[in-house]
């Protein structure tokens, strides 16, 4: 009765941008009936649950993912398999799950991937250079062989055993409102 | 932009945007009976409506609340979409494999023989899977050479490997020898009888419990063989706690939805004590809880209970009334329902029923409280409990002592009649003293800190993307996995969501402070959300990076509510289009996201206010710097400034 009374509403109340729920109505003095399952909490005039299937019929079965990369022909794997020099289009069935492709090429570092298959999509990647490898993020500022094992006894930096931390300042204020 | 947008762009390339897909065909028309005390016929809707009945879904379609399609509605930035079409959470398709055994995380088809085994992260098993499970277990006797007596005998095993293990049962065996003698000498029956000297006393305790734990154990080894959780290619030394053993319990736990971590302890020996069928029907009751909540759409689960009873309030007619378990009294009405208050009745009753694809059941529920409404005045509380800024080490990098004996706590509330009700209250989490990355790629000490004060919940979103922000430590951002027959680095997905292994959990709402007169929300990073770190929230000594964890089926049901009893507008997936590069050892690893989630908005917001409970320790503020971790090697200079974006002051990310 609830749900039945929040559909009715719903039906009352479209949104032009979004799916509006409206609570409605104060609930009715005696317990209403309550519908639980996997419809829409705003399809009007649902009285009983659907166990909808997720696969729409209008949709082809399979997917195309397009890998391209620059330079071109870098070689690309999906596990054991081989499939072949960059530029390639990969097809796969619709909702198939993920595939974790690597592209290789000579001077570049190998790399890492992911393409979805819930739609056709186009994958563009540019491979980078040995040479660049600081330019990547993550990537780590070397320590000197014989440098310092622990920065508390670097005078650089600013604690010194049983000095108070600096206090932080207060916390950032929130925009002007 | 995105480096790949970008690319394409240069390749003359252009990403479409996720539109919303066709009205999927009508499935099979749902079987829904009238059931009372186990005596079911067969009932219509509009019937079952004129009888006051609620329709709980049985069937292993069923997804929880958050997780449902939803008629798809024009977007400001998008055609508007074809008639009928609907919005649909990516997530779905794979909850529903994962709760019925048919496929795994990325929703790829699994084994028939292989279990997910994922209660304990929010993902109840389907009747389907639990009806295979009663059919199996009492096919024939399979635990016919467990000695349960022996079993029950203990309330736990420590644990015991390697040297000290070895060393402890040489000492054992050499007290034996001793207390044997000294039987004999006596002329007692047994060693027990020794007792009665205070001198042997402390000597025969530990002698008789030691024997008791290792023939307890070796039951314990018999009993996780016959439920069949030991692996096909697991290699168990009988007698060990090895790693093929511990897998074994692991399983066993996560079956039986235990939080007790990897070891014999308290509720892992009780619930081995009990047969199969015994812990089936407590599976089945489990489930059951989780539809029977949804259907009824309560939450009140006795959680703020006090020792001296349930918290009261003034009900529509004035009287002081406890506040009811809506849980438990559903759940009863559900069991009465159904006749399955017994496992051999459960059984009965899973012997009558072997299609769970669109079983309904209507059953009459127990009449909610008077202050529920469509929409309830609902606000949530946080309390940080103890809160300590110290670092969590001295001066000489020793670790100290941060114990806590207040741990913070989530509380729903709901206000009526001038009354603030607490329906809820569970512990939560709040940030602490976490790895971060910095600026030259070494990972430092930073105090993530957990907001104070009021904010609101504008958005709510099923199947969450956590987007890491900069400052996650990079060896965290990458897992191995089998990939098309080898074992290979990818990048961390499964952290990364979304699924029930994310960050985020299945479910999660944003704290934001709201923006007025055409301002954006003021969002620092900080969420409310399920997790499947379940230890995170249980363990007096851990910390979440700042946001309020809670364990992923309560995080469910929780937002399910609060959807239900508020004003929403279902936004649908939001699409991101979000790539992020990073270097791990020698190879680069590029994270894709192509949706931020499944997106809900509450109109108007929810309010959250989050309490500074009580400092601890000498610091009474923050620490806003990195603090090098104790005896790790770091280039020379400075430390680095740590970025100050909400992100990377907090653990979320995102929006």
């Amino acid at each position: 009765m609830k749900r039945v009374l929040l559909v009715a509403a719903l039906a009352l109340t479209a949104c032009s941008h979004s799916t509006r729920v409206d609570p409605g109505t104060p609930p009715p003095t005696h317990e209403p009936t309550r519908v639980d399952a996997g419809v829409a909490p705003t399809q009007p005039g649902a009285t009983l649950p659907e166990s909808t299937a997720v696969t729409p019929a209008s949709l082809p079965a399979k997917v195309r993912i397009q890998v391209r990369t620059s330079p071109q022909k870098a070689f690309v794997t999906w596990g054991k398999k081989k499939l072949g020099l960059t530029p390639l289009t990969i097809e796969r069935p619709r909702d198939s799950g993920p595939v974790d492709l690597v592209l290789r090429a000579s001077g570049y570092f190998p790399m890492h991937t992911r393409a979805y298959t819930v739609k056709n999509d186009v994958i563009g990647i540019k491979m980078v250079k040995l040479s660049d490898r600081m330019t990547v993020f993550g990537a780590k500022q070397e320590i000197p062989p014989d440098g310092p094992t622990d920065p508390a006894l670097d005078p650089a930096n600013a604690l010194k055993p049983g000095a108070a931390p600096t206090p932080a300042p207060a916390p950032a204020p929130a925009p002007a409102q | 932009m995105a480096p790949t947008l970008a690319l394409l762009g240069l390749l003359g390339l252009r990403a479409r945007a996720e539109a919303p897909v066709a009205a999927p065909p009508v499935a099979a028309a749902p079987q829904l009976l009238r059931s009372e005390a186990g005596k079911e016929s067969p009932i219509d809707a509009a019937e079952a409506a004129k009888q006051g009945l609620t329709i709980v879904d049985l069937g292993d379609r069923w997804v929880p609340y958050i997780l449902r399609d939803a008629p798809a509605t024009a977007r400001p930035d998008q055609p508007p979409p074809e008639p009928g079409a609907m919005f649909q959470s990516r997530y779905k398709s794979v909850f529903l494999g994962l709760a019925d055994d048919t496929t795994d995380l990325d929703g790829q088809p699994i084994p028939a023989d292989q279990h997910n085994f994922l209660e304990l992260y929010g993902i109840p098993p389907t009747l389907r899977v639990l009806h295979q499970r009663f059919i199996d277990d009492t096919a024939s006797d399979h635990c016919a050479d467990v000695k349960w007596d022996i079993l029950r005998s203990v309330p736990s095993i420590p644990f015991r490997d390697g040297k000290n293990a070895d060393t402890e049962a040489r000492k054992i065996a050499s007290s034996g020898r001793k207390l044997e003698a000294e039987r004999k000498k006596r002329g007692l029956e047994k060693i027990e009888q020794l007792s009665d000297d205070p001198k042997l006393l402390p000597e025969v305790a530990a002698f008789t419990k030691f024997e008791a734990e290792r023939a307890a154990f070796a039951e314990a080894e018999k009993r996780l063989a016959c439920e069949g959780l030991f692996e096909k290619k697991a290699k168990h030394v009988t007698g060990k706690f090895d790693e093929a053993l511990r897998q074994a319990l692991i399983r066993f736990q996560r079956k039986h939805k235990l939080y007790d971590g990897a070891a014999f302890k308290k509720e892992t020996m009780a619930t081995l004590g009990r047969s199969l069928l015994q812990n089936d029907h407590a599976a089945l009751l489990r489930v059951l809880t989780e539809r029977v909540v949804s259907a009824a759409d309560v939450l009140e689960d006795g959680s703020t209970d006090r020792k001296e009873g349930p918290v009261t309030y003034k009900n529509d007619k004035g009287e002081t009334v406890p506040l009811r378990n809506m849980v438990d009294e559903c759940l009863k009405a559900l069991v009465a329902a159904l006749d399955i208050d017994s496992p051999d009745k459960a059984l009965a009753f899973m012997k009558r029923h072997d299609d769970y694809k669109n079983l309904l059941v209507a059953v009459k529920l127990p009449e909610r409280p008077a202050y529920y409404a469509p929409h309830m005045d609902l606000s949530v509380e946080v309390d940080r409990g103890d809160v300590f800024y110290d670092p969590p080490f001295d001066e000489k990098g020793k670790e100290t002592s941060q114990s806590r004996h207040h741990f913070p706590m989530f509380c729903l509330r709901v206000r009526y009649n001038g009354q603030l009700i607490p329906l809820v209250r569970w512990r939560t989490t709040i940030g602490g003293w976490r790895s971060d990355l910095a600026s030259n790629g070494h990972e430092y000490l930073r105090y993530k800190g957990s907001d104070v004060g009021p904010r609101v919940w504008r958005n709510i979103v099923a199947g969450p993307v956590w987007i890491a922000p900069n400052s996650t430590p990079v060896r965290t951002l990458v897992k191995y996995k089998n990939v098309v027959g080898t074992n290979q680095l990818v990048v961390n997905y499964d952290e990364v969501g979304p699924g029930y292994l994310s960050a985020y959990g299945l479910v999660a709402a944003y704290n934001v402070v709201p923006g007025k007169d055409g301002k954006p929300d003021w969002d620092n990073g900080v969420r409310v959300h399920g997790s499947s770190e379940i230890l995170s929230i249980r363990n007096p000594d851990a910390y979440s990076h700042g946001c309020h964890r809670l364990m992923n089926h309560l995080a469910v049901r929780l937002f399910s509510y609060v959807l239900h009893h508020r004003t929403m507008l279902v936004e649908g997936e939001k699409p991101l289009n979000f790539s992020r590069q990073f270097l791990w050892k020698d190879d680069i690893y590029e994270m894709r996201l192509p949706s931020r989630g499944y997106y809900f908005r509450l109109e108007p917001p929810l309010p959250v206010n989050v309490l500074e409970g009580n400092i601890m320790g000498k610091q009474k503020r923050p620490i806003t710097t990195y603090m090098p971790k104790p005896g790790t090697k770091y280039p020379p200079g400075p430390i680095p400034i740590p970025p100050d974006s909400p992100a990377a002051r907090a653990g979320g990310g995102g929006e």
